[in-house]
């Protein structure tokens, strides 16, 4: 991380009342950001007969890992969570080969309806998907895709593509072009030049736009309720929102379902933390 | 797949017109790039709007599944206004009740992610703060966690009597809410649950902006006897300006249009219902309107209209939006 840009500027030292405010503000912040999650977590290693307390206990008093026993062996929950990640890792591929190239061509080429692209996108985004889902619906049916996980993952791959494709055109614009020029004068056609020079220098974008890709369906549950209806299809998302029902069903089973089903997510945003960042606001900046 | 497509152009075109703006290009290979976003654009968004258009001006409304051809147009096929739809909604005072509530959740919500996130990038920015990467990464987590496992979990966190926030106030002595089953309460929960998922990005944007300011600013400032509260007002949000506007603008717009619906729907899915046939504390604009065509109504004619008009309202919006900040001017060039 760059913090050379305050340190260095004064000789004095900071109050140290002010350190102990701002230290204290700091901790408050990352109390309420991780409080929530470590909740789901102590929740999950909790016998059934624990989890509903009327006084505050912030630690198991027995920790197991029944719940876990549980959904791996009386749910169809590893089958959900499969589904999942393949539905996942699909999406990711569509996304990217879907937005990289045309947010390359909007960015590098010159063409009649260029802008028009541009406006149509800005403006196909303002309308609510959701309120749209029969039509979407009505398509992947003319499709013969109904409960068909590919029939979901073109659903997600579309659904992310305006932004998407934004958001690389704007960082591909901040990539001179004088290096895939040099790059087809020693011979390269432009596709060659995309894949050789472009490629490699817009790694952070296509980072975060594979991150991207990947969760738009990971946590979706409602255009996969209206489209799948296979019990063993379910995504992981749609089967463990089956598990929870009101606070009748033990919690216990959904918070340990959770836990496991967030874990990938957050290895991936821990991995690409510092791509988020940069992938995000060059192209907005500059 | 496209790409397999376009990594075979013409070879005839590989003549090569040097220019500093784009690259020459076949129209062939140009279509060959840019068509699969077309295509899943014309079947996923366009004919999803052009088909929830036509249904507005039906009379869908009625309680069957999937009645295809059991409808007509209004004012072809009955005698109804062709407008009826949007006129039933127009003079619905509903309607003006939930695009209220939802305007005053979006501002707040707004208003509370920038505090927050600029008061913590401040903080994650000061020279004093050490450890700054593992504060970056605990605080980043809520935004990792899928939408509808946060709005699971909080909705067990305000649970009245097992929820560890209620025990937390017991401790002190205070006897909690019934939060989620409280008109005002509920509203408060769902705003605290959007700012714990939204400040992260906020954070980040506006520690990306500060970063790039300049140290010599702030020096040449000090050594006017300028205090906190002058810098952050003269020098800091000017200086924020061109990262902190476009990221209000575009929160503020999936805020009104969307971003309630996956939390909201699992946590209070609208309720509590305060006066009888009146919507739900929490029922916000998109959950209203996704309501009237799955719940036992089933208006999809209404449903139609509500999705153009919340379409209309949205475009006028960003349009407005980009033209005022030109955060997408520099992209037509």
């Amino acid at each position: 991380m760059r913090t050379s840009s305050v340190s260095s500027t004064t000789n004095q030292r900071t109050n140290p009342v002010t350190v102990v405010v701002l230290y204290a503000i700091l901790i408050g912040a990352i109390i309420f950001a991780i409080f929530p999650i470590y909740f789901v977590v102590q929740a999950a290693f909790r016998p059934g007969n624990q989890l509903y307390s009327t006084t505050l206990q912030l630690f198991p008093a027995n920790p197991t890992i029944d719940n876990f026993t549980y959904i791996f062996t009386q749910t169809p929950f590893p089958i959900w969570l499969w589904n999942s990640i393949k539905v996942g890792i699909l999406t990711t591929i569509f996304t990217l080969v879907i937005t990289i190239s045309a947010g390359y061509a909007l960015s590098r080429f010159r063409f009649r309806g260029r802008s028009s692209v541009l406006t149509m996108m800005l403006t196909l985004q303002a309308f609510p998907a959701l309120l749209g889902i029969f039509a979407i619906y009505l398509i992947l049916n003319a499709l013969g895709l109904i409960n068909t996980h590919l029939g979901l993952v073109l659903a997600y791959s579309i659904g992310g593509i305006t932004f998407n494709t934004w958001n690389l055109k704007g960082y591909f614009d901040t990539i001179p072009i004088d290096l895939e020029e040099a790059a087809m004068i020693d011979g390269c056609t432009p596709t060659q030049a995309f894949w050789r020079v472009m490629l490699p220098l817009a790694r952070p974008v296509i980072a975060v736009t594979a991150l991207f890709g990947f969760l738009s369906g990971w946590g979706e549950f409602v255009l996969a309720s209206l489209i799948l209806y296979d019990e063993n299809l379910y995504t992981a998302a749609l089967g463990i929102i089956g598990l929870q029902d009101g606070y009748r069903t033990p919690w216990g089973w959904f918070a340990a379902a959770s836990l496991i089903f967030s874990i990938p997510v957050v290895i991936l945003f821990l991995f690409l933390q510092r791509n988020l960042v940069s992938g995000l606001s060059q192209g907005a900046v500059k | 797949m496209a790409v397999s497509v376009a990594a075979n152009p013409p070879k005839a075109k590989r003549k090569v017109e040097v220019s500093s703006t784009a690259i020459a290009t076949s129209r062939f290979t140009t279509f060959a790039y840019i068509a699969p976003a077309l295509i899943g654009m014309l079947l996923f968004n366009v004919f999803p709007i052009l088909y929830t258009a036509y249904m507005s001006f039906t009379d869908r409304n009625g309680p069957r599944r999937f009645p295809e051809g059991k409808y007509t147009l209004n004012a072809i096929g009955n005698d109804k206004s062709l407008f009826d739809n949007y006129i039933r909604i127009l003079t619905e005072p509903d309607f003006y009740l939930v695009v209220g509530r939802t305007l005053l959740y979006t501002v707040v919500c707004v208003i509370l992610f920038f505090a927050v996130g600029l008061m913590l990038a401040l903080i994650m920015n000061h020279k004093a703060i050490k450890f700054k990467g593992l504060w970056r990464t605990l605080m980043i987590l809520p935004w990792a966690v899928p939408t509808f496992v946060t709005a699971l979990i909080w909705k067990f966190l305000f649970h009245a009597q097992f929820g560890p926030i209620n025990q937390t106030l017991a401790l002190i002595g205070i006897t909690g809410p019934e939060w989620l089953n409280n008109g005002t309460t509920a509203f408060i929960a769902i705003i605290i649950v959007n700012l714990w998922m939204s400040f992260p990005y906020f954070m980040l944007v506006l520690l990306g902006g500060l970063q790039s300011v300049p140290s010599d600013v702030y020096e040449a400032s000090s050594m006017d006897g300028a205090g906190f509260w002058r810098q952050l007002f003269q020098i800091t949000l000017p200086l924020l300006r061109p990262v902190a506007v476009p990221a209000v603008i575009l929160s503020a717009i999936q805020t009104f249009g969307s971003l309630h619906f996956n939390t909201v729907r699992l946590m209070t899915d609208g309720g509590p219902i305060t006066r009888a046939n009146q919507p739900g504390a929490t029922e916000l604009l998109l959950l209203w309107a996704y309501h009237q065509g799955f719940n036992a109504a089933r208006l999809f004619g209404v449903v139609g209209a509500l999705a153009v008009i919340i379409f209309l309202i949205m475009l006028v919006v960003t349009l407005v939006a980009s033209r005022v900040t030109n955060a997408t001017k520099a992209a037509y060039e």
